[in-house]
């Protein structure tokens, strides 16, 4: 009877997973990014636990045809490819860009909508800056990881301007109008759409590039693909896709040349009016790794002189705190408490975005001092806490010896304490230090492209994150490894008093 | 000045507890006085308070021409501090220097001697209390006898007329504290005077010129 209960409890467990894909296979699983996803994908201003969009519509339509419920995945734009081919969804629906790499990684489908990148500039820049070739010196900024940023690149090279990188679609054209960009990079759904709702800026006539929309599933998904292909078409046919672009009012001429073309079955670039070799099917994966190492490289320098400076001034004011908190009159023990909790008590990239986004009315840093600004006041105070407790770890015999010997407070903080609080507080201050060379990779939200970001840029173009983190990886304990060695180093030379 | 050091009335409390009653000795120049007394009697806190380490609630404490009430400042118990030497129990040397510099620190940054007398004195100091060959190392390198040594070298290098000394045997073997009662006796001189806080009584018979009792916070002459 037990061995039988048995059996039948391992078959329960064999067939659950079972039920689960049943289940799974009931739903049509579809990611995007509402961040500032309007007009494909955000939460509805009246109801904000509903989303909509045109691409939330294509999702429905798509899970109506296939008899599917259709489930939305949040996922980060900049992820959707990778979350995608790791089955976290079926489909990722988010204005997402036909390029080469998608087609050689993934499994994407026909293009459902054609779209041009233009350039949107501060209305009284309208005259100066038409093209990209009137933009040499200046910064123009984009999506990261897009047609549009790839485009910037190669600006770089031949114009001289500088390409700016976002992590979404929202910030670039506030830092238009703040001064700190002289022109945007993006889409004409995108563009239109900001400049619906922010004036100051204005949209030049002629378009850069054109490219497509695509819906992007993984290549194990062809036959999904296959059938979702022939729902989109039938879409095209029958004018429910026109439908929904009209109803957010992104039906343009642009559109039935397009849909004519994929329900005729011809092909399609990726896209036209550019030509970039970056994420190109042909090249090898090493051929393309040597092509970004020279930038990893840069964002390395970026990284490193980044987490240097910011720790060197996390330190200058981890110190001053924590002697004002060993030493202070109460008032400025409490307000330096509180300084502390604060800094500590909430996200190091809520502080970035404030410090960045949230001050610059008042305060207008450039992104890199603002990088600088927000990692040393983060890091400041868990700083002053090592070292507080550093400073109270030096025995009180040995401060009162000192008094009796005559010297004054400063002097036994210089002569007594602060040298041995400092051999206390050289470990952490090591750990703390290889933190931040990895939390440096956070202010990329601030548009400074340090090594996470160019790595992430590398593998979206890519589209494969091995080749890229492998190298990522490998730069990081290039910096971290010498540090904690020469760390251990000092350590052992200045080994901590036992008793 | 008739006097070395002069204890009147003093009164240490911590919260309600009252850890010194009352206080009232003199000490010549020259001397060697002991206090005696069993463990928290009130001795340490009494040698402490003398050094200006434990705010005293009443009474005067006088070394030289300097007076320390309850109400003193800073600046006069820093006055007083110039004028004293003192040996604490468990040494308290600078652990991140060595013999040699823990020596040298005080006259040179608080003196202003200069580097070179400072340490020629400290060598000396060093050699008249047999530990000159250990000028060079940490001091979680020495020995407890040789630890204290050090801090009596330490305490003496700025010269003060009256030098207290915590429970000087407290951790040394039989041996070293009969060392140390020589050592002791060979500091004392016309302008050295020294006030002992042990419950050592061999030791204290071996260095003492009077003794003063202890206990219950009150301090009074030897039977």
């Amino acid at each position: 009877m037990r061995e039988g209960w048995r059996w039948a409890a391992a078959l329960a467990l064999f067939l659950a997973p079972c039920g689960a894909l049943a289940q799974e296979s009931q739903e049509l699983r579809w990611a995007g990014d509402p961040e500032g996803g309007a007009p494909f994908v955000e939460a509805s201003p009246a109801d904000p636990s509903q989303l909509v969009g045109f691409d939330v519509e294509i999702a429905d339509l798509i899970a109506r045809r296939l008899n599917r419920q259709p489930r939305f995945v949040f996922v980060t734009f900049t992820s959707i490819d990778q979350s995608i081919a790791r089955g976290d969804a079926d489909i990722g629906l988010s204005g997402i860009e036909d390029t080469p790499a998608r087609r050689s990684a993934l499994a994407p489908t026909v293009p459902y909508y054609a779209f041009r990148e233009v350039l949107a500039v501060r209305d009284a820049d309208a005259g100066r800056y038409r093209t990209l070739a009137d933009l040499g010196g200046r910064r123009v900024g984009t999506l990261g990881g897009t047609i549009a940023y790839e485009i910037l690149l190669r600006a770089e090279r031949d114009h001289g301007l500088t390409a700016v990188s976002y992590d979404d679609d929202v910030h670039p054209y506030s830092d238009l109008l703040l001064g700190r960009l002289d022109a945007v990079l993006l889409d004409n759904v995108l563009a239109e759409r900001r400049r619906q709702v922010v004036p100051g800026f204005l949209i030049q006539p002629d378009s850069v590039a054109t490219g497509h929309y695509v819906g992007v599933l993984s290549a194990a998904n062809a036959p999904l693909r296959d059938a979702i292909n022939e729902i989109l078409k039938d879409a095209m046919r029958d004018g429910s896709l026109e439908r929904i672009f009209r109803k957010w009012d992104v039906w343009n001429d642009d559109q039935p040349p397009l849909h004519a073309r994929v329900i005729a079955g011809d092909p399609l670039p990726p896209y036209s009016g550019l030509e970039l070799t970056s994420g190109s099917a042909r090249e090898s994966m090493g051929v393309v790794a040597r092509r970004y190492l020279p930038a990893l490289l840069r964002a390395s320098v970026v990284t490193l002189g980044l987490s240097v400076l910011a720790m060197g001034l996390a330190v200058m004011l981890g110190v001053l705190i924590a002697i004002g908190r060993v030493y202070g009159g109460r008032i400025l023990r409490a307000a330096l408490l509180v300084y502390v909790e604060v800094m500590r008590g909430t996200p190091v990239l809520l502080q970035l975005f404030v410090l960045y986004y949230g001050l610059a009315a008042a305060i207008k840093l450039p992104a890199f001092a603002a990088a600088l600004v927000g990692l040393a006041l983060n890091y400041a105070a868990y700083e002053s806490e090592i070292y507080r407790a550093a400073l109270e770890a030096v025995p009180r015999g040995q401060l009162e010896a000192g008094r009796v010997l005559g010297f004054g407070e400063r002097q036994l903080l210089m002569l007594v304490r602060a040298p041995q609080a400092f051999r206390f507080a050289l470990a952490p201050m090591t750990n703390d230090f290889v933190a931040l060379l990895k939390d440096s990779s956070l202010v990329s939200v601030l548009t400074v492209m340090e090594l996470t970001k160019q790595t992430q840029i590398f593998a979206t173009n890519i589209g494969s994150w091995v080749i890229p983190g492998l190298l990522c990886a490998a730069l990081y304990l290039a910096m971290s490894l010498p540090i904690a060695a020469l760390a251990r180093s000092l350590e052992q030379r200045w080994k901590a008093p036992t008793a | 000045m008739t006097t070395a050091l002069e204890v009147r009335g003093v009164q240490v409390r911590r919260g309600s507890r009252s850890i010194l009653e009352d206080a009232t000795f003199d000490v010549a120049p020259g001397e060697v006085v002991v206090l005696m007394g069993a463990s928290g009697s009130g001795k340490t806190t009494l040698l402490r308070a003398i050094a200006g380490l434990e705010p005293v609630d009443q009474g005067t404490i006088a070394v030289g021409d300097v007076v320390v009430t309850a109400d003193a400042t800073l600046s006069t118990i820093r006055r007083l501090r110039s004028r004293l030497g003192m040996v604490f129990q468990f040494h308290c040397l600078f652990e991140h220097l060595t013999v040699l510099d823990n020596i040298c620190l005080a006259p040179v940054h608080v003196h202003r001697t200069p580097v070179t007398d400072a340490a020629a004195r400290a060598t000396d100091l060093l050699r008249r209390l047999g530990v000159e060959h250990r000028s060079t190392a940490l001091p979680r390198e020495l020995s407890g006898g040789e630890a204290q040594r050090v801090a009596i070298a330490r305490a003496l290098a700025v010269d003060p007329p009256l030098l207290l000394m915590d429970e000087p045997t407290a951790s040394l073997d039989p041996a070293r504290r009969l060392e140390l009662a020589n050592v002791v006796s060979g500091l004392v001189g016309r302008d050295r005077t020294l006030l002992i806080a042990t419950h050592d009584e061999e030791f204290a018979r071996a260095v003492a010129t009077r003794t003063l009792r202890v206990s219950d916070g009150v301090v009074r002459a030897s039977a």
